[in-house]
């Protein structure tokens, strides 16, 4: 009853296309994230779901029935707002009960939903407060409460959670998860923040332009990006990336630097140039004078791991190492990437090879 | 000068009217405080006069001028003037008219801002550039022109007509005040009242009007006392005694009861008095309103 299916949806402001046949379909169930850079289409796609937004072409169904025609409140959806969009005036209490109250739902009943809700996210001694009197992370947890109260089939999230400093973003994040796991409401969740991506998804929509790049779960993203984008976006720190040439069984970057590919060899795209890519954890420390020669810029220990930005083949990357480093900014250090690790890219698709 | 306006910037304490010595600033207080009394006096004195008079006996005005203190407390003038014009008949009037504009005008000023900054209905700024014309131009020209509509629609000389007129009138300013606050509205708090299954109706009643309470608050004193004071319309549209305004009744009195100035000045008193009540009534949600137009 829950599941969304989007299929071609096109969308234009005017003669600008902004989005560009997007389908996906998501799970009842399922907490599906739409990731991208700002200007993607990501919160335009979320406001077509919520009816928000015409549908210029392509449909778009929730449960079996097909929405494009119907009115937000006819959708069987809840929304939550980046700015959570309380109403000033309203009690917490009313804020929650208001759909409620505008489908007549009889008092005594409102009044137990509410409560039930309120229980759920802890807001049980705040009902008769107004929003100006709580604070960020409260105000955050009554627009989750009016879209909890209504028992939606889909729960909609505009960045939730861009309003709320870096401590409070980590707790109400596992808290939105916590309940997601809870009531099992199909939930679609738009965020430019890859961490909260990876962190909350089931699966991931990682849009660019008004297209959809990849679709998968976070680690399957993380472990076989689709293409250059996916692979730049995922991640933290971001994938190392060096442009080159494919030869038989080495990448010859820009510089020269010859680096082995181990078994999997070339596959299949020897000549072509290509793009490199290697996460930071994908680096070990070669004994000296073997493998890799990079300059260190910076070393930043954290105690459970060392992160060091080097130089290598003319680029700053970055590699993550279980060892503590004695060594200093300026000194050589030797590394041997994984080459069973590597990712490759043709240099001018994009695509994965 | 780069140096001067640097050190201006890095010690905003310093500027040039806190930088007078204490003493001297002192005389400067006592400058203003005297400055504002005069401005005070100046504006007291109109109603200084009409209480002065308003109860002193007609001989006692002929005998000491109107700027001496009553020699005894006389209320001829006042019951004089209460009776000549049916005052209660007036007031009623006034109260009805005042009212009624007020509560209307606001409805329709909260109406039209919802279409033109909530709708944004196409040509909204150009309806609203045309509503303006409305109050820029003089009464004196629309007098003509109402008087004959009223005339041929039947509804000359009733309240009824001024009512109408001063709702339309007054609600100009408050739609252009409220289109430009409804203008910036959070647009995320409409959309989320659409999520929640409210329509158009219940936006506006539900949500918009609670958030703008003090605002419209205020427009509607305004309508009250502005609509209390007009004199040319309700002159020329309603010329039955018992229909009449109690400026209406003001501005003939002179007309009627050559220059009688204890009633004059009774008359006066008792026009001025309902404002004034009123005001000291909403001069809360006054103050209060008129910091508000911004909607957090």
């Amino acid at each position: 009853m829950g599941a969304v299916t989007i299929s071609d949806v096109r969308k234009s402001f005017g003669t600008i296309e902004v989005l560009h046949g997007i389908s996906v379909d998501i799970a009842e169930g399922e907490f599906a994230v739409l990731v991208g850079p700002s200007g993607c289409g990501k919160s335009t796609l979320l406001r077509m779901i919520a009816g928000l937004e015409d549908i210029s072409s392509g449909e778009i169904s929730i449960g079996d029935r097909v929405v494009n025609q119907l009115a937000p409140k006819d959708r069987d959806i809840a929304m939550v707002f980046q700015s959570y969009a309380l109403y000033p005036h309203m009690t917490v209490a009313e804020n929650m009960g208001f759909s409620l109250k505008l489908a007549g739902v009889p008092k005594p009943e409102r009044r137990k939903r509410v409560e039930e809700a309120a229980a759920i996210l802890g807001l049980t001694d705040y009902l008769d407060r107004q929003p100006r009197q709580l604070s960020g992370g409260q105000r955050q947890r009554v627009a989750m409460g009016r879209a909890i109260v209504r028992k939606p089939a889909v729960f909609l999230f505009d960045e939730p959670l861009s309003n709320l400093d870096a401590k409070l973003r980590v707790q109400m994040r596992s808290e939105i998860k916590q309940n997601h796991q809870r009531l099992k409401t199909t939930t679609v969740y738009v965020t430019h923040d890859q961490i909260e991506a990876m962190t909350m998804a089931d699966r991931i929509v990682v849009m660019n332009a008004g297209r959809i790049e990849q679709i998968g779960s976070p680690l399957e993203l993380y472990d076989t990006p689709a293409n250059l984008f996916v692979a730049g976006f995922i991640g933290s720190p971001a994938m190392n990336l060096l442009t080159g040439v494919l030869e038989a069984d080495a990448f010859v970057a820009d510089g020269g630097t010859r680096i082995a590919l181990g078994s999997a060899g070339a596959r299949g795209a020897a000549g072509r140039k290509a793009v490199l890519g290697i996460r930071s954890e994908h680096f070990a420390l070669a004994p000296e004078g073997g493998g890799l020669q990079a300059r260190i810029l910076t070393i930043e220990p954290t105690g459970s791991e060392t992160q060091v930005v080097l130089t290598l083949a003319g680029r700053d990357i970055v590699a993550g190492f279980r060892e503590r480093i004695a060594a200093r900014p300026g000194d050589l250090l030797s590394i041997q990437p994984q080459a069973e690790s590597f990712h490759l890219f043709d240099a001018e698709t994009g695509a994965r090879l | 000068m780069t140096d001067q306006v640097l050190s201006a910037l890095s010690a905003p304490g310093t500027s040039a009217g806190l930088n007078v010595p204490r003493h001297r600033r002192g005389v400067l207080r006592w400058w203003v405080l005297a400055l504002l009394i005069a401005f005070l006096a100046f504006m007291l004195a109109p109603i200084f006069l009409a209480l002065n008079n308003a109860l002193k006996s007609a001989a006692d005005y002929a005998t000491n001028g109107p700027l001496a203190l009553p020699t005894s407390l006389d209320f001829t003038g006042v019951v004089g003037f209460w009776d000549y014009v049916d005052f209660p008949k007036k007031l009623w009037n006034s109260l009805l008219l005042s009212a009624c504009a007020a509560l209307f005008g606001v409805a329709l000023s909260l109406f039209n801002a919802y279409a033109i900054g909530i709708g944004r209905i196409k040509g909204g700024r150009v309806m609203l550039v045309i509503l303006l014309l409305g109050i820029m131009i003089p009464q004196e020209s629309l007098v003509y022109p109402l008087y004959y509509i009223a005339k041929s629609v039947g509804i000359y000389d009733s309240l009824f007509s001024v009512i109408i007129i001063f709702t339309v009138l007054q609600s100009i300013f408050g739609t252009y005040l409220l289109s430009a606050v409804l203008t910036s509205f959070p647009r995320e708090i409409l959309e989320a009242a659409r999520v929640d299954g409210a329509n158009r109706w219940q936006i506006l009643w539900y949500v918009i009007t609670p958030i703008l309470r003090p605002t419209l608050a205020v427009l509607a004193t305004f309508y009250f006392i502005w609509t209390w004071n007009e004199f040319l319309i309700p002159l020329v549209l309603l010329i039955s005694n018992t229909n009449q305004t109690v400026s209406v009744a003001l501005g003939n009195l002179s007309g009627q009861y050559v220059s009688q100035p204890t009633i004059t000045a009774a008359a006066s008193l008792l026009g001025i008095l309902p404002t004034v009540i009123f005001f000291l009534i909403f001069q809360r949600t006054l103050t209060k309103g008129v910091v508000v137009g911004a909607v957090k």
